[in-house]
């Protein structure tokens, strides 16, 4: 098993999020929220 | 363009040829050359990343696509964050770990020798092909634009690319890749503020929007669920994401530029990195051709952008061109009282008069293009991409025009430099270095290495002078890699997803899955972000089956 904080494994430490886990949802939620942002831009009655 | 746009464009060039050559030096190996020492950071290979997948035509095209059509393009890149995470759980770890040079090289670990030389030889004639087209379409605008000979901005762009690849690789290639991805991002943020700063004062903010959601500019949701309707909300998530695993996972250069970072931590944010900033990026640049299109309700555009054509045009002495003149002159004033309407009241009937007006001058804007066809004899005109440089051209002064165009320059050479060294790197470790009896000095290498590269640069420059004659062949060509993309996915998901499956299968199953691209792709309509999906899917079924069928003779 590689060790913690190994930067080639997958439980080294992820700068500002912590661990990959946390990276990966920041990812998938921002995500989310600019599809959502851009559905209400195209249909915001202006 | 004016001394001043000269010198802002021969400042750019000069620049980044000496900084590419400087930042390149001290290369002693291969490993050097094609992966920078596996020695980069994150925020490096990210920007690299985003640049060689923005090419000029890329940047200019999707503003002149968001003009002409709207946001719906943005779908497309709706999958990229969800294929970024996929592939940082999947694909990244299996080559970091792995220590290729080319993701070729680890279809030969879990294949056979067959499986990776047949992938590397479609990738080296696919991007071969498209390298030219990389440098063909900006050179033709420029060129008619701006007068420029078609042959010098092919021989600038390629000729100062090669300088610095052949001599630093993939050092050089992303170094330069960061200070072209500031220019990009400078020249993006200039236009988007000088197209929000050229609206009449009149109009708010908010009734510029009105006018482009009425004219449909604004229309990036789209639920529909037909398998022939482009850029679905649907296509864009499912045939994009399979597009983007593909473009990121298994094309030689992309994988190449995360591969250089220095740790396997490095090279997934660098992917993570474009994962948070694309599609915001991408509603930056198609909100400034929207922003374009309702600039143009309110000041005459020309009917037809080419100004080839347009002088053509001029020249014509016929009543038809005159009434079509006409007609455009009218349906033009008449729209642009309706977006006035329309932007200061934002009433719905004035929004309903807006979209009347503005289906009168779309289609007396077809008109004009019709007359222009019958009387040269023209079977097939598209100006969408001079549409934006028209409107820089244009309306933006002196010294932010020699900007943009050395922003096209940035966009053209960015992606051409990280395809040249991909194709010299696939060329040089899955078919010299594989195949040949005796190992050889570093030096020997290193220096056969810059000549693969300048010949690809070469190869490149040639297809590009040539592409106006090859115009069919260069067609069949990006054809060919539309029908590439989705089964080279389903060769690495056999790889990584199944035990059983085998080289036999992989082969086979990538010809099959072609093939039945092929036939979807000529006889049905289906959109072409979904035949991503068919490829990807036919190859891991068909592989699979085959090699359940006939079993690997190493095994057997």
């Amino acid at each position: 098993m590689p060790a913690q904080g190994d930067q080639n494994s997958d439980t080294g430490h992820v700068p500002v999020f912590g661990t990959w886990r946390n990276i990966y949802a920041a990812v998938l939620i921002v995500i989310v929220v600019m599809i959502a942002f851009v559905f209400g831009f195209s249909r915001f009655p202006y | 363009m004016s001394t001043l746009d000269w010198t802002v464009l021969a400042v750019y060039l000069v620049s980044i040829v000496s900084f590419g050559y400087w930042v390149g030096r001290g290369n002693r190996r291969i490993d050097d050359f094609f992966l920078a020492g596996r020695s980069m950071p994150w925020w490096a290979v990210g920007l690299s990343v985003m640049a060689t997948q923005i090419s000029a035509i890329t940047l200019i095209g999707t503003t002149s696509q968001a003009y002409n059509d709207g946001m719906r393009f943005l779908v497309v890149y709706f999958a990229l964050p969800f294929a970024m995470v996929i592939l940082c759980v999947t694909l990244v770890p299996f080559f970091y770990r792995a220590q290729v040079f080319t993701a070729y090289e680890y279809l030969e670990r879990r294949f056979d020798l067959k499986t990776r030389t047949l992938t590397s030889f479609l990738f080296l004639m696919q991007r071969g092909m498209s390298t030219g087209v990389t440098l063909y379409a900006p050179s033709l605008v420029l060129s008619t634009l701006f007068g420029l000979p078609e042959t010098l901005t092919v021989l600038v762009m390629g000729g100062s690319t090669i300088i610095y690849v052949m001599k630093g690789g993939n050092k050089s290639v992303i170094w330069t890749d960061v200070v072209q991805m500031a220019v990009v991002w400078t020249g993006i943020f200039t236009c988007f503020f000088m197209a929000i700063h050229n609206l009449p004062e009149h109009v708010s903010f908010r009734g510029v929007l009105a006018i482009a959601q009425a004219s449909g500019r604004l229309n990036a949701e789209n639920l529909d669920t037909s398998l022939e309707t482009p850029y679905t909300l649907w296509s864009g998530l499912i045939g994009g994401l399979f597009l983007m695993l593909s473009y990121f996972g298994c094309d030689q250069s992309q994988v190449q530029r995360y591969l250089s970072g220095s740790s396997l931590t490095q090279s997934r944010l660098s992917l993570l990195f474009n994962a948070f900033l694309k599609v915001p990026m991408q509603f930056i640049i198609l909100l400034t051709g929207v922003l374009v299109f309702v600039f143009f309700n309110f000041h005459e555009p020309p009917a037809l952008f080419n100004s080839d054509a347009r002088a053509t045009f001029a020249a014509l002495n016929s009543p038809e061109k005159t009434q079509a003149e006409a007609r455009y002159s009218a349906a033009f004033e008449a729209r642009r009282n309706a977006a006035l309407e329309l932007g200061a009241t934002r009433e719905r009937a004035a929004a309903d008069r807006y979209r009347a007006a503005q289906a009168e001058f779309a289609e007396a804007r077809t008109n004009v293009t019709r007359v222009y066809k019958d009387a040269t004899h023209t079977t097939a005109y598209n100006d969408i991409n001079y549409i934006f440089l028209h409107y820089v051209l244009t309306q933006v002064p002196h010294g932010v025009i020699g900007l943009i165009i050395a922003v096209i320059f940035a966009a053209a050479m960015s992606a051409l430099s990280g395809e040249l060294n991909s194709l010299a790197s696939a060329t040089m470790i899955d078919f010299v270095r594989r195949f040949r009896r005796a190992d050889r000095a570093d030096t020997y290498d290193l220096l056969l290495s810059r000549l693969i590269t300048a010949f690809w640069g070469g190869f490149a420059c040639l297809v590009a002078l040539q592409a106006g004659k090859l115009g069919s062949a260069i067609e069949v060509v990006n054809r060919f890699g539309s029908y590439f993309y989705g089964s080279i996915l389903g060769v690495f998901m056999l790889a990584i997803l199944t035990k059983r499956a085998n080289g036999t299968g992989a082969t086979l199953g990538l010809f099959i899955g072609m093939g039945i691209v092929g036939l979807v792709a000529s006889f049905t309509k289906v959109h072409f972000l979904w035949w991503n999906v068919v490829g990807t899917v036919a190859v891991f079924v068909c592989g699979y089956l085959i090699s359940l069928a006939v079993p690997s003779p190493s095994k057997g």
